[in-house]
């Protein structure tokens, strides 16, 4: 069964990028647009990764990251944070975790985003 | 112990009156004669002398001329025969102390002794009370050379320079301070030159004018006035003047001023200012830097689908793709056009024209912007896109002057700003509307950009027009606000803004066009104008 990938950003082109990315591998996409919709879709789909944007409106992917984490039907899915911030500069595992007692992303991928990269940073976490 | 010569050729007469005296706790030494008797006098230095009168060889009264000549304080007593009274007299006149008669009565002697003796207290205490009032007259005097030598030393050795002059304004003081200040030496200046010369051409004019006048501290005062002073090879030297003038009863006397070097403050402040500067522009570069990443990566995703809509022929990515490198190129051009305006002086171009025309652009551009977003939304089989765009443009302005390019600008930034409002901050499922309404309001037109968006905390608020501070996090610059304040600024304009978290932003920026600002534009080349200047 082909695997589901969780695509959340709240700029399309960004989604569209993405999606260009991945859609050769024969994963499923879905997309969101925000922290909640995202959030809902993780529930309802049950996705094998999520990549995520960590800057958005509303809650944010912070606020996201904390949901998923936190639910019992959720926190088995790895999730790779798409990020503009440079890490170390005031960006970080603990920014992400909110100092709170849950494992940190499975990975994080700086814009601009390399799509090799991304590529085999998705493809490491989903093996056949 | 007080010691007595006692003189007399006598012997039985010696020895009486010295075992009496010796009793009275006297010390005494004894002569036989008047040569003895100086000899022992020149010795012994007694403080009293008993002499006896009528003796063969040197007689009492000589002794009591040579005793008197040696030690005019000594208390001398003669003892004179009974009758004698011409003699006694005349050693009265010789400034004998007393006389006694023989034979010698020992209260008589007593007396005489006690009256020598209150006569030598009162020389002494005389002297006493004389060497104190030396003492403390020397004592005053240093006490006022002191004085005179510390206020000396404080105006000599004062940091600040302090120059006095008198009331025809010839220099009287120049302290050490004046002299590094200025570079002349206090023996070229005192009493040769005049205390304008020490000020550029014109300034020392001002100077006195302004001690003349109420402000910085009041008549006859001058609190941190802060100027210029020229010094002897002629460099201009900042300084802060702090003076007064000085009376005497009513008429004045001349001044004095107190010179501090802002030379070390005005280098240490432009440190400042650079430094501030430099960190200024590391946090700039650095926001900078996310923003363009975030171009980039755009740019990135455009070339990306197009590439491989040619390489794997999937034609739909194509015109996605493109729209995405023109949409990012859109972006970083009008980054940088932010930031030219920012770092530049600029006039403001005035020209003939429509203000709801330069509105009505932005409206179309911004209309046109957001359609393309909804469109991509419908793509993508999303619900409509949340934010609508208005108009309401106010039909009785006219054609007025101002500059179209910088407004263009201003409105195109508080639109993109009042867009972000609406979509960045919130995720409600509300209908988002932005109203860009102009007004005129006698000579000044306003522009209202008007959002019910994320409305702005009052942290926020505070923050808005600081150096590229922005809520947008890689999403903004900083700029936007910064640059359209700028603009209004450089066109005598004003910007405001009411703002509700929850509830919306209103900016509002108003630009004079009327009949004032013809005038001003034509104030700089009007020879009405140059004459003024020339003037004053």
């Amino acid at each position: 069964m082909a695997k589901k990938v969780l695509i959340v950003d709240d700029e399309i082109e960004q989604i569209d990028f993405a999606s260009t990315i991945l859609e050769a591998t024969g994963y499923t996409l879905i997309t969101a647009m925000d922290g909640r919709e995202g959030m809902k879709k993780a529930k309802a789909e049950n996705p094998d990764l999520i990549l995520m944007d960590i800057m958005m409106p509303g809650q944010g992917g912070i606020g996201m990251y904390q949901d998923l984490k936190h639910d019992d039907e959720t926190k088995h899915i790895p999730v790779i944070i798409v990020t503009g911030i440079t890490r170390g500069q005031g960006f970080d595992d603990a920014l992400v975790r909110q100092d709170q007692d849950i494992p940190g992303p499975e990975g994080y991928i700086e814009k601009p985003m390399n799509p090799e990269a991304v590529l085999k940073m998705v493809n490491d976490l989903l093996p056949e | 112990m007080l010691k007595i010569l006692l003189i007399d050729d006598e012997e039985p007469i010696r020895k009486i009156l010295g075992l009496y005296l010796r009793s009275k706790e006297y010390e005494v030494i004894t002569a036989a004669d008047g040569k003895e008797g100086i000899g022992l006098f020149h010795q012994e230095k007694p403080p009293v002398v008993l002499t006896d009168i009528k003796m063969p060889g040197m007689d009492g009264i000589e002794v009591l001329k040579k005793v008197k000549e040696m030690n005019p304080d000594t208390e001398v007593i003669v003892i004179t025969g009974h009758g004698d009274m011409d003699l006694a007299i005349q050693a009265l006149q010789l400034d004998a102390s007393d006389f006694i008669t023989k034979p010698v009565d020992n209260q008589a002697l007593s007396v005489a002794l006690k009256r020598a003796k209150e006569r030598m207290e009162i020389r002494r205490r005389l002297k006493e009370y004389t060497d104190n009032l030396e003492v403390m007259v020397k004592e005053a005097t240093e006490e006022l050379q002191k004085a005179h030598d510390f206020q000396t030393n404080l105006i000599q050795n004062s940091i600040d320079g302090i120059i006095a002059a008198d009331e025809d304004g010839t220099i009287l003081v120049f302290n050490q301070g004046a002299e590094e200040l200025t570079g002349y030496s206090a023996s070229e200046v005192i009493g040769k030159m005049h205390i304008d010369a020490i000020y550029p051409p014109g300034v020392g004019k001002t100077v006195h004018a302004t001690l003349d006048a109420e402000a910085y501290g009041g008549k006859s005062r001058l609190i941190n006035y802060e100027t210029l002073l020229i010094s002897r090879s002629g460099e201009e030297i900042p300084v802060r003047i702090s003076g007064a003038a000085l009376f005497e009863g009513r008429e004045a006397t001349g001044v004095v001023c107190f010179f501090q070097d802002l030379r070390e403050i005005k280098r240490l402040q432009s440190e400042l200012i650079q430094s501030e500067r430099l960190s200024a522009i590391g946090q700039a570069v650095a926001g900078m830097a996310h923003y363009t990443k975030n171009i980039l990566n755009g740019l990135q995703g455009g070339v990306y689908m197009v590439n491989t809509s040619l390489k794997k022929n999937k034609p739909d990515l194509l015109p996605k793709g493109w729209a995405m490198v023109g949409n990012n190129v859109g972006r970083i051009s009008d980054l940088v056009m932010n930031m030219l305006i920012y770092s530049k002086e600029r006039e403001p171009d005035y020209v003939d024209c429509s203000p709801n025309d330069v509105a009505e652009e932005v409206y179309n551009l911004m209309h046109e912007a957001l359609e393309a977003e909804a469109a991509k939304l419908y793509d993508l089989a999303k619900k409509e896109y949340k934010v609508k765009l208005f108009k309401d443009l106010d039909p009785s302005i006219d054609q007025c002057y101002m500059d179209p390019t910088g407004t263009h600008r201003c409105l195109l930034n508080l639109v993109t700003n009042a867009v972000d409002a609406c979509t960045l901050e919130s995720d409600e499922d509300k209908d988002f509307a932005i109203v860009i309404r102009t007004r005129k309001e006698e000579d000044v037109i306003r522009f209202d950009v008007i959002d019910n968006g994320s409305g702005m905390t009052e942290e926020v608020q505070e923050k808005l027009f600081e150096r590229f501070f922005s809520t947008k996090g890689p999403k903004g610059t900083g700029l936007g606000l910064l640059v359209t304040r700028k603009i209004v600024d450089e066109q005598g304009g004003t910007i405001s803004f009411e703002s509700a978290p929850g509830e919306g932003t209103t900016f509002t920026i108003r630009f004079p066009c009327g009949k004032e600002r013809l005038d001003k534009m034509m104030a700089p080349t009007s020879p009405a104008g140059q004459a003024e200047t020339s003037g004053s």
